[in-house]
């Protein structure tokens, strides 16, 4: 410690232990009686932060902080205690008895181990790399098929080109983290300061790709640079087609992203969660094709000048414009045609404060909601809407223009007997949803909720009037899913209703009436279920329509029940709503044989957003076909729905089978029956988890 | 498990249900003017609200015009929305209405949606309401209504003088409460009820049977969540 008037050492905090890298970022506790510090010492796998008492004289205590990578930045809070941000990147924050409050980390990937696994198929459409901070990780992205795969079977490379290194006559030396790589024993030209990460040579061998922590650089044989372009963050690999027609990129910001080689134009990106269960691709466009639950993982950042925070807002809020799972498939094909993006025209309000008057403890139901709310520039509000645990209970509408520069107002609310997510989301008058601002609530009151009641409409159909469009198994679905709910009543439902149409019973008219005896008999509190096994069919506008029993599909409109007949009914309940839906069976009378007739992964993200409020269960994920087998009797989706609710999913032997424990159960279960042929796709509005199935009649006590 | 079918004519429900249409709750003095089904009731009535008035029945279709600094406040009997609604038109749904040039907040609250039988086909398109299940003998039967405070509201006809209150599962002394303009609020008359208590209502010729939900812990509230219809 220096005196600031002459730099004088005053004394030396106690770096006993601070044996393996820096603590070079300081920060003191805003009254100055602790000194903190951090860096890339690491220990146990965290980069710890010390305090010291006294102003740093005093005793040193550290908290495991930033869990990935170093700390690059501390600085003071108002509570005590400090922010503090990670190299990976991520923000956390410890109090002032220096414990961590929280630590938010990235769900960007890490390229950086990427080595030999950066390889492409022929057309560059499919994608095997690895991720994790040591490539431990591997995955396969096949845009064809809109599919990607967590640690595929190794034949799923063959064919594939790994990254081009060596070549006569093209030889890349001092390459890797120098500042001055040469080809063929002639320096390339830099930037000052560019660091060269990775490299690729054409497979036509007229020239190379270089890349840098900000550039991608296409040089000629001769060490011309051809073209740049500003790289999304460092360029941790590179791969080019064998034809040498793309170019494909692994950057630090967890991307992966494809250019045409002529002149270096991105036509195609990737962003798949770490996680490995969401992704995205988009194209420059805006366009997009995304997994379940990935159209929230990326968006549009928007400025709104200087001192005040940035917005933010997921593709998904564009759901309408730009989901466009065809155009994306064709992104490497054909450049779409470079046309100016309007979100200023589509953007949502902000939900900007969300709050429970005293506190988020509470202990009775009736409580006081305070936010505000701010319409996009040129628009104001026409609703906000509330609900808890995904089911409404509360709306604002009208002429709301009051309220539209984020004035703060209160609203009373009633709210479960139990702990509980409250959401809300603003509604601007241009159609656009907010993003969902969402709330914790603890209950601390005495008795809970009384148990609901099921209320669970299953509509199977295998013997279609017309003959080409018969199955195996969907009826018995529908009656097998019925059945094994039917065991909980008395358990996790205090009663089970249940209203079943097998084949030529889920007539388009007995469908409708089903979903109106689910709005007329479910009461706020009480679960409805819609269960739909059969044909899903899109038409031609990408529009799903569930077919009945009588249905046509050249006729969807006039004999099949539409997606807005589905969403109408179960997003207006008061009740809690699921839909569990296997309808991409093998239709063998429209499209393409072998593929199915419908996207269900629209429906889930659209049905599972927070404005609708509906968690689903899907058989399969985009191009994929459900999976039925004469041994099961069964889909492999309700096999394995029908083991997961009768006990195997109960992943931590208490007796519980919840919506989270069904969803992990089943999505390994069936990729498992259908030799990962099949991947269930599963929508969730709420974080809250919340049992389905109890295995004990004991535990609904 | 309940397998249900779809309704068909003559089934058993319907045989239940047609013998007690005898306890009609509410028929000519609450008949309201379109000849639609009931819906909600009127909770609260601020300012220009053109004839609505508290208590109010109101039906699916019926349209009010709430005038500047007009504010009503409605309690949809079957969906337990409760809306307050200031200014512009507003037009009655089956579960909640719908608003011109207005603005609404539509809250869900606690009410027993389910005990009431409320379709205008049950008396000769009179709009009359009826609570599903018929009044128990004894404290074994299950309650007609279940309210969500400790406080009900009595609605009774304009000419009955008062509601008597008996507990049905313990013994406790039973209450006569006087009637003002054909209703009673227990909010008013200081009297309290017990939660989990099991409860019979009286006046005129009818009765009609409630519990006070264990939950309850508060007196007043919302008027769907804690209002019987007695008939005249």
């Amino acid at each position: 410690m220096f005196l600031s008037e002459d730099l004088s050492l005053q004394y030396c905090p106690d770096m006993t232990g601070i044996d393996n890298g820096d603590m070079w970022r300081t920060a003191w506790s805003r009254d100055g009686a602790y000194l903190y510090a951090g860096g890339e010492f690491a220990r146990a796998g965290a980069h710890p932060i010390r305090r010291w008492a006294d102003g740093g004289r005093g005793a040193a205590l550290d908290v495991s902080a930033a869990s990935a990578k170093g700390v690059t930045y501390l600085t003071p809070r108002a509570e005590g205690g400090v922010y503090f941000a990670g190299s990976e990147p991520a923000l956390g924050a410890i109090d002032e008895n220096h414990g961590k409050l929280f630590e938010r980390r990235s769900h960007a990937a890490d390229f950086r181990a990427m080595g030999a696994d950066f390889k492409l198929s022929g057309d560059g459409a499919e994608v095997y790399f690895s991720f994790g901070p040591g490539g431990e990780s591997k995955a396969l992205f096949a845009l064809g098929a809109r599919a990607f795969t967590l640690d595929p079977p190794p034949a799923a490379q063959d064919g594939f080109t790994a990254t081009l290194l060596d070549a006569p006559a093209l030889t890349v030396a001092n390459w890797q983290g120098s500042y001055a790589p040469t080809l063929n024993g002639e320096s390339l030209a830099l930037q000052p300061y560019e660091r060269t990460e990775s490299y690729a040579i054409l497979p036509n061998r007229s020239g190379i790709l270089l890349g840098t922590r900000w550039r991608v650089i296409r040089f000629g044989k001769d060490g011309a640079e051809m073209w740049s372009f500003q790289a999304p963050g460092e360029t941790w690999a590179l791969n080019i087609t064998p034809d040498s027609r793309l170019a494909v990129g692994a950057f630090g910001d967890g991307s992966i992203r494809w250019y045409r080689m002529a002149d270096g134009a991105e036509l195609l990106a990737l962003f798949a969660d770490k996680d490995g269960a969401r992704w995205v691709a988009w194209t420059p466009a805006g366009h997009y094709l995304a997994s379940p639950g990935g159209d929230s993982l990326v968006g549009w950042h928007v400025n709104r000048g200087a001192e005040k925070s940035a917005d933010f807002y997921s593709v998904g809020r564009f759901r309408e414009t730009y989901y466009r799972p065809k155009r994306v498939s064709q992104a490497l094909k054909a450049a779409e045609p470079t046309i100016p993006i309007a979100v200023d025209q589509l953007l949502p309000p902000v939900v900007t404060s969300l709050a429970v008057a005293g506190g988020p403890e509470i202990s009775k139901p009736r409580v006081t909601l305070a936010l505000s709310v701010r319409a996009a520039e040129g628009d104001t509000l026409r609703a906000v809407q509330i609900r808890a645990d995904g089911r409404p209970i509360a709306m604002l509408e009208g002429d709301l223009t009051d309220l539209a520069g984020g004035a703060s107002f209160d609203l009373p609310l009633t709210v479960p007997r139990h702990d509980s997510e409250i959401t809300v989301v603003a509604e601007g008058t241009r159609g656009t949803v907010s993003e969902a601002a969402r709330l914790r609530l603890s209950w601390a009151g005495g008795a809970k909720d009384k148990r609901p009641d099921l209320y669970l409409l299953a509509a199977g159909i295998s013997r279609y009037a017309a003959r080409e469009l018969r199955l195996n198994f969907a009826h018995k679905d529908a009656g097998d899913f019925a059945d094994i709910l039917g065991l909980q009543d008395g358990r996790a439902y205090a009663n089970v209703h249940v209203r079943i149409l097998p084949d030529a019973e889920a007539n388009r008219d007995a469908l409708r009436d089903g979903l109106a005896w689910l709005a007329r008999e479910a009461r706020a509190g009480d679960f409805a279920a819609l269960f739909l096994a059969g044909h899903g069919v899109d038409d031609a506008e990408g529009r799903y329509f569930f077919l009945p029993h009588d249905g046509d599909p050249e006729r969807l409109a006039e004999t099949a029940l539409s997606y807005t007949e589905i969403k109408q009914a179960l997003t207006s309940l008061s009740a809690r709503s699921l839909l569990f839906v296997d309808t991409c069976r093998a239709g063998g009378v429209w499209g393409r044989p072998g593929e199915p007739s419908t996207d269900v992964v629209r429906v889930v993200n659209d049905l599972s957003s927070a404005e609708n409020g509906v968690i689903v269960f899907a058989s399969s994920t985009h191009a994929q076909l459900s999976v039925e087998n004469p041994e099961w009797q069964n889909g492999a989706f309700t096999e394995a729905m029908l083991e997961g609710l009768a006990g195997r999913a109960d992943l931590f032997g208490d007796g519980e089978v919840t919506v989270s424990t069904l969803d992990a159960y089943i999505s390994r279960r069936v990729k498992k029956l259908t030799a990962g042929r099949q991947t269930p796709a599963i929508g969730k509005p709420v974080e809250a988890d919340f049992p389905l199935a109890l295995l004990r009649a004991d535990e609904a006590e | 498990m309940r397998y249900c079918v779809p309704m068909r004519p003559n089934n058993v429900t319907m045989k239940r249900i047609l013998p007690i249409l005898v306890l009609a709750l509410l028929i000519a003095a609450f008949r309201p003017a379109t000849g639609g089904e009931i819906a909600a009731i009127v909770e609260e009535a601020e300012g220009n609200t053109g004839k609505v008035q508290l208590f109010d029945m109101l039906e699916t279709g019926q349209v009010i015009e709430i005038g500047p600094g007009g504010r009503l406040v409605l309690g949809y009997l079957r969906s337990c929305w409760r809306e307050t609604i200031a200014g512009g038109d507003v037009t009655i749904g089956p579960e909640q209405s719908s608003v011109k040039f207005g603005r609404i907040f539509r809250e869900l609250v606690e009410c027993d949606g389910g005990s009431l039988q409320l379709s205008a086909a049950v008396s000769d398109k009179s709009g009359a309401m009826v609570y599903r299940a018929p009044p128990g003998e004894d404290a074994s039967a299950p309650p007609q209504v279940i309210l969500f405070s400790l406080t009900p509201v009595f609605r009774i006809s304009n000419d009955a003088p008062q509601v008597n209150v008996e507990r049905l599962d313990k013994t406790a002394p039973p209450l006569a409460l006087t009637a003002k303009r054909g209703a009673v609020d227990m909010a008013e008359t200081g009297h309290s009820l017990e939660p989990g208590g099991y409860y019979a209502a009286s006046a005129g010729g009818a009765r009609v049977t409630f519990a006070i939900d264990a939950l309850a812990e508060d007196a007043g509230g919302a008027l769907i969540g804690r209002i019987v219809f007695l008939a005249p």
